[in-house]
């Protein structure tokens, strides 16, 4: 029997494919989480009929699990629940498909891949569709498996093929997903790569005669100026790349300090928005498109100890940028596109390095020193929080949450849980 | 009452004082910064100038004071914030042009296996040259929680103390940062932890 709550939400899930833009996942079921940020990439889930308050006790947990220590967060698609994982004991990568019911163990892809852990070992979400997972590993080899069974369909090693450079503290990066091909940054001998998702055969490729390095960031879809892009974001500040050809629309050179995290956004259609850590602030430049020239110009330049999020990607919401500043320890912020913090949770709440993303009018977010996670209704005037719950056990709780049919997958260092937060 | 109460933190005191004496005698004690609360913290926001009382007030020529690495919390990374200027210029491998120290006290070499193929993820021991450093504290800044993992701290050296007795330092400390850790607390260098 279909409750009306299952009916809410399939309404959304619906609101959301109307939404989705051309080309983007088209494969995934409109309620799942089939990567990174979710189906459009925006971290916002268009689920209704979510609890706006909770039981004393918190959110009912489903299932928990233990993992190995990280930060790899989930993708939620068709029933199944992917995510990264490793075996200390065996020096083996591995890629985890569960039962999304009860998180049991379907299958498993394993590699051997020697990790020094440093700020622990797992990061980064795989893309899923109904057919492959696609997952980017620490040393940079990119994996497509069989959804069903977990064997691997084609591998490319970025290091080999492109020339990569395996990041500082290894991949930060999660693979971008359309319709029919998958975007990677691999730096080298290319900026970015489109991926035919069959094959792995490169579409087009960005070439690189500045010799940039692949970050931590991920390649996130825009359109600005009526041109739909990638953007990216490296230590030598944003870019932009046509979706048609993979051509270098513009870059603008903006210096970052040791990794930049965080990955570029598209406030609107003409302003981009970059931020990193260890000092080096944020930039909020205009892209113009004359005549097909893209030009940036900068909007404002935020130096060190203004606002910054050293982790997590802010979420664009009533034209307001929302996220976990470094300012003051990690106060959720609503950030102006004119870069003024309208409020912050100073004296409510702060959340260290924690999480965070949207759902039916309400921010998730996660205290990332202690894993207790907070409700905040999601408005442009003011902090009010709807409701908190200690769900993890801190510290490090940074890996990012995914959503689906009101059901949440998320993890502090060693732990994964599903908890529900159906109203 | 008063009288009483007067007694009572009289003898509390002196229990105080004869506890840190006692551990002090056992060497159980070590003067550290907390660095959380050193004003250094915030160097960066407006109106916060650099401190360099722990280098400046102690009696001590060069001061008693240094930095201190605890290798089993280091994070052996290959871009340390404390060991390179992170805001200086990038090479094409992608590391700092400059380092950090100001008196070139920190050294650096590679621990473990070395990875050809991932260069960036390789280990690197740093050593605090002891007759180079004198306690300015920018790397301890540079190393603090949460991206850092906290292993530098600044530390009064027992060897280089006079055990004056009335540290200058401490005095001094507009924070009152400089605290007494327990010997087991306090961070320790040479207590190196298997490399992988």
């Amino acid at each position: 029997m279909v409750s009306r709550r299952e009916l809410l939400i399939g309404a959304g899930a619906v609101a959301a494919g109307a939404l989705r833009p051309a080309g983007l996942s088209g494969a995934a079921v409109a309620a799942d989480w089939p990567q990174f940020r979710g189906p459009l990439r925006d971290n916002v889930s268009r689920e209704t009929g979510l609890a706006r308050k909770w039981a004393a006790g918190g959110p009912k947990v489903l299932w928990s699990v233990p993992v190995a220590q990280g930060y790899a967060g989930a993708a939620i698609v068709a029933g199944r629940v992917y995510h990264h994982d490793y075996d200390e004991a065996k020096n083996e990568w591995c890629v985890n498909c569960r039962n999304f019911a009860d998180g049991k163990l379907i299958w498993q892809f394993r590699e051997a891949r020697e990790i020094r852990p440093n700020h622990a070992i797992t990061r980064t979400v795989p893309a899923v569709d109904a057919r492959f997972v696609f997952s980017l590993d620490p040393k940079a080899v990119l994996h497509c498996l069989d959804a069903k069974t977990g064997k691997q369909v084609w591998r490319s090693s970025l290091v080999t093929d492109f020339k990569a450079t395996i990041p500082p503290w290894y991949n930060g990066q999660c693979p971008l997903m359309e319709s029919d091909r998958l975007i990677i940054a691999t730096g080298g001998a290319a900026i970015l790569v489109a991926l035919d998702k069959a094959t792995g055969k490169p579409i087009w490729q960005t070439p690189n005669p500045g010799r940039l390095l692949m970050s931590h960031a991920s390649v996130m879809p825009a359109t600005l100026g009526g041109v739909k892009q990638y953007l990216y974001g490296t230590l030598k500040g944003p870019l932009g790349v046509s979706a048609a050809d993979g051509k270098l629309l513009w870059e603008y050179p903006r210096k970052f300090n040791v990794a930049v995290a965080p990955s570029p956004i598209a406030v609107d259609n003409e302003r981009v928005f970059m931020t990193g850590s260890y000092d080096a602030g944020s930039v909020m430049i205009r892209v113009r498109n004359a005549g097909g020239a893209f030009r940036p110009e900068l909007i404002f330049d935020f130096a060190k100890n203004e606002w910054n999020s050293e982790v997590h990607t802010p979420i664009v919401y009533k034209g307001m940028m929302f996220a976990v500043g470094k300012k003051k320890r990690g106060l959720f912020t609503c950030l102006s596109p004119e870069g003024k913090e309208v409020w912050t949770s100073e004296g409510k709440a702060t959340f260290g390095l924690g999480g965070f993303f949207m759902a039916d009018g309400m921010f998730f977010v996660m205290d990332g020193d202690s894993g207790k996670l907070h409700l905040i209704e999601a408005s442009t005037t003011g902090y009010r929080e709807l409701a908190a719950a200690q769900v993890l056990a801190g510290q490090e709780v940074w890996g990012p949450m995914a959503l689906s049919g009101g059901r949440l997958v998320l993890r502090d260092l060693t732990k994964m849980i599903c908890i529900d937060v159906r109203g | 009452m008063s009288r009483n109460v007067t007694r009572r933190v009289a003898v509390t005191a002196l229990a105080s004082g004869a506890v840190f004496l006692i551990r002090k005698a056992h060497g159980q004690v070590v003067w550290q910064v907390n660095a959380s609360r050193c004003v250094n913290s915030r160097l960066g926001e407006v109106g916060v100038e650099a401190c360099n009382l722990c280098t400046s007030s102690c009696v001590v020529a060069l001061s008693a004071v240094r930095a201190v690495n605890e290798y089993s919390k280091c994070g052996r990374c290959n871009i340390c914030p404390a060991y390179f200027n992170i805001a200086s210029a990038v090479d094409e491998k992608g590391l700092p042009s400059e380092k950090l120290c100001p008196r070139d006290a920190i050294a650096r070499k590679p621990i473990g296996k070395q990875d050809p193929e991932d260069p960036a993820n390789n280990f690197y021991e740093y050593v605090i040259d002891e007759e180079k450093c004198d306690g300015c504290g920018r790397c301890v800044m540079k190393c603090k929680e949460p991206l850092g993992l906290g292993s530098i701290t600044l530390q009064v050296r027992y060897n280089r103390c006079l055990n004056c007795n009335r540290c200058a330092i401490s005095t001094d400390c507009p924070k009152d940062a400089l605290e007494q850790v327990p010997l087991p607390e306090a961070l320790k260098p040479g207590e190196a932890r298997p490399t992988v």
